[in-house]
């Protein structure tokens, strides 16, 4: 069975490089980018199993990317990750279709439970 | 000024003719009737003396009582007879016929007079008015600035925490990769010295987490999403949460839960921060081999959580200032870590229960925080 993909949009390069760092070595597959305009541009060419998108971004914004995304992808998982706790983030990227929110500073068990959680129930 | 002071003049001699002509009067009694004389007098200063007192405040009292007079004259010429009682009478007449002429003479004057005061007052209520006006919009402007500044500050604390954020998940995520080996494995000073820095950030991480939410309170953005709560359900899942932080300092944690379930309508979120950061406060002052107690009851219908504690304790005044932000009591500096904005953040949401909370401690002897709550609201039966 092959690895599952897991794609990353994130400006922060240094924020990118850990999840990529972390990911990888939890065995997925990871795709990284760093403005959601590059996530966006080429989205037909590629497909991830789960996608985790920063919800502040210059250019594209998070939930942006997840509307154009969703437009290719109908089926890919979204996952937020944000370091805005306003509780406001969260309501209005569930409302749009994410699968979950996590606020930033996140911890390793509670980012790899979650895209645990979501791999395991739509694989 | 000039015609005023003519016009006092005028009232002055008239007044001086009807006092002669009213003594050469009452001299023609005295010499006929001593009884009527003395009658005569009296009603006379009688009757000069309560104009005097109303002289000049209520001209109307002028014309009330010179009218008394005039009928007493008259009563007295009409129905008494007698030298006497007619000299009386016309000197009762003369007396009213210079009020009357005192009070004409008067009139356009007071007319005048009332005229100016009510013209100043009206001057003084506008200058007052005017100046109420200024100093209400000065205050509106001062409050509107004040409201402006305030969103700027939460403005500016939301986003310095959220700017504050992101080096921070930096740093932590790659503190948590070494540690969880992807640079590969770790010696056992290695991960001592990464245990330390990821305390660190888990520190930070508490008191930015902490100011913002203290920052939404106040701005007026958190919202309570009440509902009926089993605060005994609650309080029984926060012991076995906070067992293992007791046990390690071999702390008796206990709940006291008699009687009936203890309901409140609450937000259960917020409630069960607030019994939690208590809780976690009490295990962190009380020192090894204490005790820390949870007590749940219904005061008069309202729903109270007391926890107590056999820890270091807070002076009186120490007990009054733990509310404070940041504020720190002389043994937590050294005891326990905390961003010192939990008891402000828990007494902030209470009081948006519309509850209270309060501390009552001995130094040395233990401390006991107590929630009230206000009673539940009676719960609608379903038909």
């Amino acid at each position: 069975m092959s690895k599952p993909v897991i794609a990353i949009v994130e400006d922060e390069e240094e924020l990118r490089e850990n999840l990529c760092d972390f990911l990888e070595f939890k065995g997925y597959e990871v795709l990284c980018f760093d403005s959601g305009d590059a996530a966006v541009a080429g989205c037909g060419d590629w497909k991830a199993d789960l996608a985790l998108l920063d919800y502040l971004m210059p250019g594209l914004n998070g939930i942006e990317v997840m509307k154009r995304l969703k437009e290719v992808h109908p089926d890919m998982p979204i996952v937020f990750l944000t370091a805005s706790s306003q509780g406001m983030v969260k309501e209005s990227a569930r409302l749009k279709g994410a699968e979950a929110v996590i606020l930033k500073p996140y911890s390793p068990n509670e980012l790899i439970e979650t895209i645990e959680r979501i791999l395991s129930r739509t694989a | 000024m000039n015609q005023e002071a003519k016009r006092h003049n005028q009232v002055k001699r008239i007044d001086r003719i009807a006092i002669a002509v009213l003594l050469v009067f009452l001299g023609v009694t005295v010499v006929f009737s001593f009884y009527h004389s003395v009658l005569c007098l009296l009603i006379v200063f009688g009757l000069r003396f309560l104009y005097s007192l109303f002289y000049a405040r209520i001209p109307k009292t002028y014309w009330a009582l010179s009218a008394f007079g005039a009928a007493l004259a008259a009563y007295s010429l009409f129905y008494e007879s007698g030298v006497a009682v007619t000299v009386f009478a016309v000197a009762a007449l003369l007396e009213c016929l210079r009020v009357f002429m005192i009070a004409l003479l008067n009139y356009p004057s007071t007319v005048r007079n009332l005229e100016t005061l009510t013209q100043e007052l009206e001057k003084r209520v506008q200058d007052r008015t005017t100046e109420l006006k200024a100093a209400n919009s000065e205050l509106q402007r001062a409050n509107t600035k004040l409201l402006e500044l305030d969103k700027l500050k939460s403005a500016f604390v939301s986003q310095a925490s959220h700017d504050l954020r992101t080096p921070l998940t930096a740093i932590k995520g790659s503190l948590d990769n070494l540690m969880i080996g992807v640079a590969g494995p770790l010696n056992e000073k290695q991960t001592r010295i990464l245990e330390r820095a990821q305390r660190s950030v888990d520190r930070l991480t508490f008191l930015i987490n902490d100011i913002l939410d203290l920052n939404r309170i106040e701005s007026g953005r958190e919202k309570l999403q009440k509902t009926d709560v089993s605060l005994t359900t609650m309080v029984k899942g926060l012991i076995q949460e906070h067992k293992p932080a007791a046990d390690q300092k071999s702390i008796a944690l206990d709940a006291e839960l008699n009687g009936d379930e203890v309901h409140a309508w609450a937000d259960p979120h917020k409630m069960e921060r607030v019994i939690g950061e208590l809780i976690g406060n009490a295990i962190k002052y009380t020192p090894e081999q204490g005790r820390v107690t949870v007590r749940l009851s219904l005061q008069d219908g309202a729903p109270c959580v007391m926890v107590s504690d056999t820890g270091v304790g807070m002076s009186e005044e120490e007990s009054k200032k733990i509310w404070e932000r940041f504020y720190r009591t002389a043994n937590s500096q050294h005891m326990a870590k905390g961003s010192g904005l939990g008891l402000s953040i828990a007494k902030e949401l209470v009081e948006m229960h519309g509850g209270s909370i309060r501390a009552t401690s001995e130094a040395g002897r233990g401390s006991t925080f107590k929630i009230t709550l206000p009673p539940s609201p009676v719960k609608e039966t379903a038909i």
